[in-house]
């Protein structure tokens, strides 16, 4: 019987630690929700404890995980902030009613309006350039232009794309959809797909691909070709900005909303105005390779050396919006 | 002692129940079926898939049946220096996760792995080992995974 009583211990101990604590969170504590991976490790957190005295607890988990958690919790989630990379997610958050509309005119004024959403219920606070990567010993980027002329036959067996099952590739598409329509990406996507491209659902591996000559050329987002070029820095990959001449490249972003049942609105809406500051944005761009959603902030040197872009400025709802529209057009055109 | 038994059968019901959540919840959702993406499904993937998938199970399925049913008429059969060694190891494989495997071959002999790197260095740039991102490479990882010697250990004397 004592076997029994321990094995019930052991399982009410995990149960409880499992769930983020109910009582109500002493005032000076905010509870995130975050599905950034180094999510316990970022100095921007810290800078915004010792700043304010407010404490941080952040719960990790993958963006769909931590949808379901709050929707499950609704009015007894102890969660103040979510914060999730991809603006689908956050998106997704806002139409089922898990994001508070936040007027902070410090928030509209240190995030460009295409990073954040058109309702105020979250905000960009990384951002994300998704662009065309190629071997510099077999390409030139004479030869790039656009993701969509990377359906010309002249580029049959030379390209690496990511499985279109991730995120990544159907909000770039998402956004192209909303550009251009469900036909013409169709088309591209088409033609992509008749070059008989490698699929690899790595950004890092692809990158290591074009690397290795194994493909010419692949998208990807720019921060791993950061991450990569710190470890080695003679890899000959380099990033070409792509569309500058028509819609300009796509970028998404990690982004934050304030929940919509948060016990402590005041403090987190505090956080975020932090974190979308010139000083803990330069944080972000530091950690990770990505580009700050401040255009106040610089980037980092390694990110600095591929030069400035023209992103495209649709508004990356758009990656909410169009993505089931993305996931049948990848499916239609046989994009796997 | 038959109290002490149904304790653990109650204790053992309810960590199962609790295990088996997930799955209940999977199989619920099939209460509710979403039409339009079955129908979406049905004009772009799912025969592919269901073919795909009906594939597998032929190709696994005689893969581990030779590998398998071999390894282990060979353990029980014959007498041979570091047999009692195997027929524990041969079970070892089962504890990893398909996709840990799955992960470590794909990283050893992918195109910008280091057994090829090295080999395209050693013997030159047109030197390709066969795409392990195929039909015959997920055969192959699924077999080396699942082949579980059929219960050796019941049948040694
Ligand atoms: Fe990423």
């Amino acid at each position: 019987m004592r076997t029994i009583a321990t094995i019930g211990a052991v399982l009410a101990g995990a149960l409880v630690a499992l769930l983020p604590s109910t009582g109500a969170p002493g005032p000076a504590e905010i509870v995130i929700y975050s599905a950034r991976s180094h999510y316990n490790q970022e100095p921007a957190f810290d800078a915004f404890t010792k700043k304010t005295g407010i404490q941080v607890k952040i719960f990790g988990g993958n963006a769909p995980e931590l949808f379901e958690r709050l929707r499950a919790e609704a009015d007894r989630t102890p969660a103040d902030v979510l914060i999730t990379v991809d603006a689908g997610y956050l998106w997704n958050a806002a139409r089922a009613g898990l994001l508070a509309r936040v007027d902070s005119p410090e928030l509209l004024a240190n995030i460009p309006a295409h990073l954040r959403d058109p309702e105020h219920r979250w905000f960009g606070l990384t951002t994300r350039a998704r662009t065309i990567m190629y071997n510099t010993r077999k390409v030139a980027p004479a030869e790039l232009s656009t993701y969509e002329a990377l359906a010309d036959p002249t580029w049959k067996g030379r390209l690496c794309l990511r499985t279109s099952s991730h995120v990544y590739n159907q909000s770039l598409l998402a956004t192209m959809i909303k550009r251009h329509g469900e036909s013409r990406v169709e088309a591209t996507v088409r033609g992509w797909v008749a070059n008989q491209p490698v699929l690899i659902n790595s950004d890092t591996k692809i990158l290591e691909a074009i690397a290795a000559g194994q493909c010419d050329v692949g998208i990807t987002n720019t921060y791993y070709l950061g991450r990569l070029l710190a470890k080695e820095p003679a890899l000959p990959v380099a990033p070409f900005w792509a569309n500058q001449a028509t819609t300009g490249t796509h970028v998404n972003i990690s982004g934050a909303g304030v929940t919509a049942h948060a016990k402590n609105r005041t403090a987190a809406i505090k956080l975020l105005e932090f974190l979308s500051s010139p000083e803990a944005q330069q944080m972000f761009a530091d950690s990770n390779f990505e580009y700050p959603a401040n255009p106040q902030a610089a980037v980092n040197p390694v990110v600095a050396r591929w030069g400035r872009f023209r992103q495209d400025d649709v508004n990356v709802a758009a990656a909410g919006e169009f993505q089931a529209a993305a996931v049948r057009v990848a499916d239609r055109a046989g994009y796997k | 002692m038959i109290r002490g038994r149904s304790a653990w059968t109650a204790a053992a019901v309810c960590v199962a129940s609790v295990l088996a959540v997930p799955s209940l919840a999977v199989l619920a959702s099939l209460a509710r079926p979403a039409y339009r993406v079955w129908a979406h499904l049905w004009q772009t993937q799912l025969l592919e898939v269901l073919g795909n998938t009906l594939a597998l199970v032929a190709g696994v399925g005689a893969g581990t049946l030779v590998v398998g049913a071999g390894l282990a008429w060979l353990v029980v059969t014959y007498r041979f220096p570091g047999r009692a060694a195997f027929e524990w190891a041969l079970i070892v494989p089962l504890a990893v996760p398909a996709y840990v495997i799955g992960f470590a071959f794909l990283g050893l002999f992918e195109f910008a792995g280091p057994l090829q790197t090295g080999l395209r260095r050693w013997l030159g740039d047109g030197v390709r080992l066969p795409e392990l991102r195929s039909y015959w490479g997920v055969v192959l990882m699924m077999t080396l995974v699942r082949a579980r010697p059929w219960s050796p250990a019941c049948r040694s004397p």
